[in-house]
């Protein structure tokens, strides 16, 4: 179900270094991290200069934190948790009172995704992270990690910071969403 | 020739940097730790101009106490650079000093090897 | 919040609860319970489940951003030139004779060493810390202990790995530094098959 490559393998090596002030080693990291946590950040975004900067504040923050990183998760865990917190706090400033845990009407996008890559795009795709908008956070991000990045639901709990029992309910309701809202296009 | 203090201190740094920067093995001279670290002291710190090179009058007259941070070469000893460069920085600060009221009569080199590059 | 939510309150008409049907889906076991495959509404509820699954699949089909598309690569400089004004050399440690005052930060000599180690065949190096030897404040003059962590490829055995780079580090220590260095330990962390070290090689020297 993942469609990301296994963390190298050398990952917990590499955080050492950057760890004790090895700049190199930490750009080795952010480059082969890169990819995958904007993809995270423009699903839970919705794409555009946002998901950017979240990448690149969460990759800041990281090299701060890293002496004290004793890697008791994956570099590539911490990272997806420091993504989706800031992600989440992002969207949660943007709607601050939504209460999108019951089944909502579809919400308008909140962002299109570029036009560049619409053109690719078929129309049904384009619905679909339209109708993402019309999710809480937390629902938007567990179902983002599990269909996207194909995190088992203990990840998902560790990396949102909510109960294994949590993210079961947030899942099916954002799927009892979703599948309502493309309904049409099936 | 015998400017204002601030001058010579000025001048006595330029001509430390020089001298630091033409030893064999130097690959440049780097801001110092302060300069490097993060949060509000490293801030300051660059805020008044820490460079690679800092400049200090000692508490006797006539002493000096010169700073230098700078980036080995790979293929050079750390270690010989470092003391090439300290008495290259203990002469330039010799001549520099050598017309003023108060000629250089102990000078003091601290060298900091920040990257092997 | 969450503890709270009624889960299972959508049911089948058949009695099973629709997050148990998806969730038996998600587990991979919806085929050992003859079950669904007899009963229309969960096949139904299935169905709905596997053509929002065929959504998802579109877009990853449409939307691939390769390794190193031009917005990662934007991100990538941009943080490593803030990660750059933040640099964390460590402790100062001693070069040359006690009166000497000659110094090399804790970064740059673990970078020396760890290079020196990573010159051996299939061997990568991780953590370095570099320390006065005994007791003393981080600018005390005097010897000082290396403590590396290394990995190395099966070929190798844990003591000839050790002797080897111990080896190397000192004369590292000796030739390029010049650094008094008179205990190296050296850990083993692990010994693997093979070690992929494509895109560890290409360290820039700035």
């Amino acid at each position: 179900m993942a469609d990301e490559a296994e963390p190298a393998a050398d990952d917990a090596l590499l955080a050492a270094r950057a760890g004790e002030g090895d700049e190199d080693a930490f750009e080795t990291l952010v480059r082969r991290h890169g990819p995958v946590l904007l993809r995270l950040a423009s699903h839970l975004l919705g794409g555009g200069t946002d998901a950017e900067d979240a990448v690149q504040e969460a990759f800041v923050q990281a090299w701060r934190r890293l002496p004290e990183f004793r890697g008791d998760a994956t570099f590539r865990t911490w990272m997806y948790r420091i993504v989706t917190n800031r992600c989440l706090n992002q969207l949660r400033a943007r709607r601050p009172t939504a209460p999108l845990d019951a089944v909502a009407e579809p919400a308008a996008p909140e962002h299109q995704v570029s036009p560049a890559r619409t053109a690719e795009n078929t129309a049904a795709v384009v619905a679909l992270h339209a109708a993402l908008a019309g999710l809480s956070p937390e629902q938007r991000a567990c179902w983002v990690l599990r269909e996207f990045h194909g995190l088992s639901y203990e990840d998902i709990a560790h990396t949102v910071g909510i109960s294994h029992q949590a993210v079961r309910g947030r899942i099916f309701r954002a799927r009892r969403y979703l599948t309502e809202a493309m309904e049409a296009w099936r | 020739m015998n400017g204002r203090p601030a001058d010579l201190d000025a001048r006595v740094r330029e001509a430390a940097a020089a001298a630091a920067r033409s030893v064999p093995g130097v690959a440049f001279l780097r801001p110092g730790l302060s300069g490097l670290l993060r949060g509000r002291a490293g801030r300051a710190a660059r805020g008044a101009g820490a460079g690679a090179v800092r400049v200090r009058r000692g508490g006797a007259p006539g002493s000096w106490e010169i700073g230098v941070e700078l980036a080995t070469l790979r293929g050079h000893r750390a270690l010989d650079v470092t003391r090439s460069v300290r008495s290259a920085v203990r002469r330039a600060v010799g001549e520099e000093t050598a017309s003023a009221a108060r000629p250089a009569e102990h000078v003091t080199v601290t060298v900091t090897v920040t990257d092997i590059a | 919040m969450a503890l709270n939510e009624p889960l299972d309150s959508e049911e089948l008409p058949c009695g099973r609860s629709l997050q148990d049907v998806w969730e038996s889906w998600d587990e991979g076991t919806t085929g050992k319970d003859p079950h669904y495959a007899s009963c229309p509404h969960c096949s139904a509820a299935l169905a709905e489940l596997r053509a929002l699954g065929d959504f998802v699949e579109q877009s990853r089909a449409a939307a691939p951003e390769p390794p190193g598309a031009p917005d990662a690569r934007a991100v990538t400089t941009r943080v490593m030139d803030i990660v750059r004004l933040e640099l964390r050399p460590g402790r100062r440690l001693p070069l040359g004779e006690p009166d000497e005052d000659a110094w090399i930060v804790e970064a740059a000599a673990a970078k020396t060493f760890r290079a020196a180690a990573e010159s051996l065949p299939g061997v990568r190096a991780g953590s370095c810390r570099i320390e006065p030897l005994g007791a003393g404040s981080g600018t005390s003059r005097g010897p000082v202990r290396v403590r590396l962590a290394v990995t190395a490829e099966l070929t190798w055995t844990v003591p000839r790995l050790a002797d080897a780079v111990r080896e190397r580090v000192a004369r590292a220590a000796r030739e390029a530094i010049g650094l008094d260095v008179q205990a190296i330990d050296i850990e083993v962390v692990d010994l693997v098959d093979t070690m992929d070290t494509t895109d560890t090689t290409d360290r820039r020297t700035r």
